[in-house]
């Protein structure tokens, strides 16, 4: 075997290891060795190239296909089934779960959104349940929950209050009525607290009688004064008690306009790339499609949904498959389903100019779109949209990444809810 | 023989898929081997549909590449016979026709230097660098040892390399 067979075996990874291993030594010592195969490998690009430059004329398939009964379109829809499934290890699995995981990041930033604008609803939360606990139970309140600081109301104060508090359980008879003579008539003196709960900021005040026994340690009777009382004493409060909840000065109370929810029906009018033989396929390079989008605004600039629909991509791709390269056209319209953010500028009434940031998944990959846009609103909650939108597709084939894009103008109308 | 059964229960789709997935490789190969001339496309007609009435009548392929290209083997064969026999001026004179018609001026070259070749030697070169054919696959749809395949790709390149690239 001669240095020039060699190196047409070595090309068709025919020889044997020792034979490559002394073919490579003699090249990497000889520049006219290395010259031949240059040769060589510039008469593969030459016939690769040849071999790209060839397709099947469109004449044929049409006879052949017509043999069979066929048109070129349905042929063609058959391609997209064969390349589809031959791309379905990459749909089922990765393209999915990105979809998933873009809902799911959706959701999670719809939550830190309403976590960080409703404070208000925290509070009264927080309110509620100092209050419940106040009233349902007949146990002596935890120090920790309740904190006295101080009583500051005068004697008559207390006695007025008292003999008010007596007056409405009178009126209102049954077991109150008694609970409260009982409790009014005891050995010592009684006088009234006005305590004030702090819980963060919300203040909670309750004007309470407070009957201190004869045996008070801290009570003085000569001089019929007013002592203040530690933050640990006890007292059983009463069911039937209300307290008022005050808010406090300064804080304002946030109240957000409740979010809407709208569906949307765009038609798409979209030219496709990479270019491919599209007289080949028999198809036409600009498609129209339909697809429905779902959203909440949160206000009037923020809104998350998700979307469901049909986009076209013109698919172009090879695999080296022994030594030689396999070029694959098609031009399939794929389902596809994910979620988007949409941002509204509102700038007059009325004519609204949005931009929409799109992520979501099709048979054989995951896409990102973009969609600048304009909203017309003539009729109160009926708007119509007439945008420009881009797609971007990304599919694997043979472990190969390839890329696709679709651009092209959409119209819709658009219904709140 | 899920595509063979779709294919005989009537289903064209299924044909379509097939068509698509090997006609590359067909095509090339006649093309190539024969040239471009009307017999190439002629045969590659054949090729399929008779496939396809095969299959319709129930026969049994077991493998469907190898048939194909069995198949366009054959007929290109019986081509060149009966070309050396028959040939016709009209294939002198369409060839310039052609010729105008290349936008591709390497594929123009490529395609003169391959008819250079002797028969043998191209189809090997053919099978090998246009349908990517292994050696084992070209030796056995040829019926010849994985040594002469060895051979001709070596003749061929040789060959290629003194028409393409001194001339």
């Amino acid at each position: 075997m001669n240095f020039e067979e060699q190196i047409s075996s070595f090309i068709d990874g025919a020889l044997s290891t020792e034979a490559e291993s002394e073919l490579l030594h003699i090249l990497s010592v000889s520049p006219e060795k290395i010259a031949l195969l240059h040769d060589h490998l510039r008469l593969r690009t030459m016939f690769a190239s040849d071999s790209r430059a060839s397709a099947v004329p469109s004449q044929l398939d049409a006879a052949i296909l017509g043999s069979a009964g066929l048109t070129i379109a349905g042929a063609s829809a058959a391609a997209q089934t064969a390349v589809g499934a031959a791309a379905s290890g990459f749909s089922w699995t990765l393209g999915r779960l990105l979809s998933v995981g873009v809902i799911g990041l959706s959701l999670f930033g719809a939550g830190f959104y309403f976590a960080t604008i409703l404070p208000s609803d925290e509070v009264s939360n927080k309110a509620s349940e100092i209050v419940e606990h106040s009233a349902s139970t007949d146990q002596h309140v935890d120090e920790s929950t309740i904190v006295f600081e101080g009583i500051e109301s005068s004697e008559s104060d207390a006695h007025h209050s008292d003999q008010q508090r007596l007056a409405e359980a009178s009126t209102s008879g049954g077991t109150s009525a008694g609970h409260m003579a009982h409790r009014s008539d005891p050995p010592g003196t009684h006088g009234t607290s006005a305590s004030r709960i702090v819980y963060r900021n919300v203040y909670i005040t309750q004007t309470d009688t407070l009957f201190v026994p004869s045996s008070f340690a801290f009570f003085d009777n000569e001089h019929d004064s007013q002592i203040p009382i530690p933050a640990a004493v006890q007292y059983i409060p009463s069911a039937e008690r209300s307290i008022t909840i005050i808010q406090a000065p300064g804080t304002v109370m946030k109240t957000t306009r409740p979010g809407r929810f709208d569906i949307e029906i765009q038609r798409d009018h979209i030219d496709t790339w990479p270019y491919i033989d599209y007289s080949r396929f028999g198809v036409e390079r600009a498609r129209r499609h339909v697809s429905l989008f779902a959203s909440y605004a949160f206000d009037s600039r923020h809104a998350i949904g998700a979307m469901l629909g049909e986009q076209s991509f013109a698919m172009e791709y090879y695999r080296l498959e022994n030594d030689s390269l396999y070029i694959y056209q098609q031009q399939p319209t794929l389902l596809y389903g994910g979620a988007f953010y949409r941002l509204s500028i509102p700038i007059a009434r009325g004519m609204v100019p949005e931009f929409m940031l799109q992520a979501g998944g099709t048979d054989v990959g995951p896409m990102l779109g973009t969609r600048l846009a304009l909203r017309l609103t003539p009729i109160d909650r009926i708007s119509v949209i007439l945008g420009a939108n881009g797609t971007m597709l990304a599919y694997r084939y043979k472990d190969k990444l390839f890329t696709s894009h679709s651009l092209g103008f959409s119209y819709g109308i658009r219904y709140q809810f | 023989m899920e595509l063979q059964r779709r294919i005989r229960d009537g289903d064209n789709t299924a044909f379509a898929t097939l068509y698509t997935r090997y006609k590359q490789d067909v095509y090339m190969y006649c093309t190539r081997f024969l040239g471009r001339s009307g017999d190439a496309d002629d045969i590659f007609q054949d090729v399929f549909i008779g496939f396809l009435e095969r299959v319709r009548k129930g026969m049994e392929i077991e493998s469907i590449p190898h048939y194909l290209m069995r198949s366009a083997r054959n007929r290109c064969l019986n081509a060149i016979r009966n070309r050396k026999h028959h040939r016709s001026l009209d294939e002198y004179h369409c060839h310039p026709c052609h010729r105008q018609d290349e936008a591709n001026e390497i594929q123009e070259i490529v395609q003169n230097a391959l008819q250079r070749l002797s028969d043998n030697i191209r189809e090997t070169f053919v099978l090998r660098e246009y349908a990517g054919y292994s050696y084992e696959e070209i030796a056995s749809l040829t019926d010849v040892s994985i040594g002469t395949v060895s051979k001709r790709m070596y003749s061929a390149r040789k060959q290629l390399r003194a028409i393409l690239l001194n001339q």
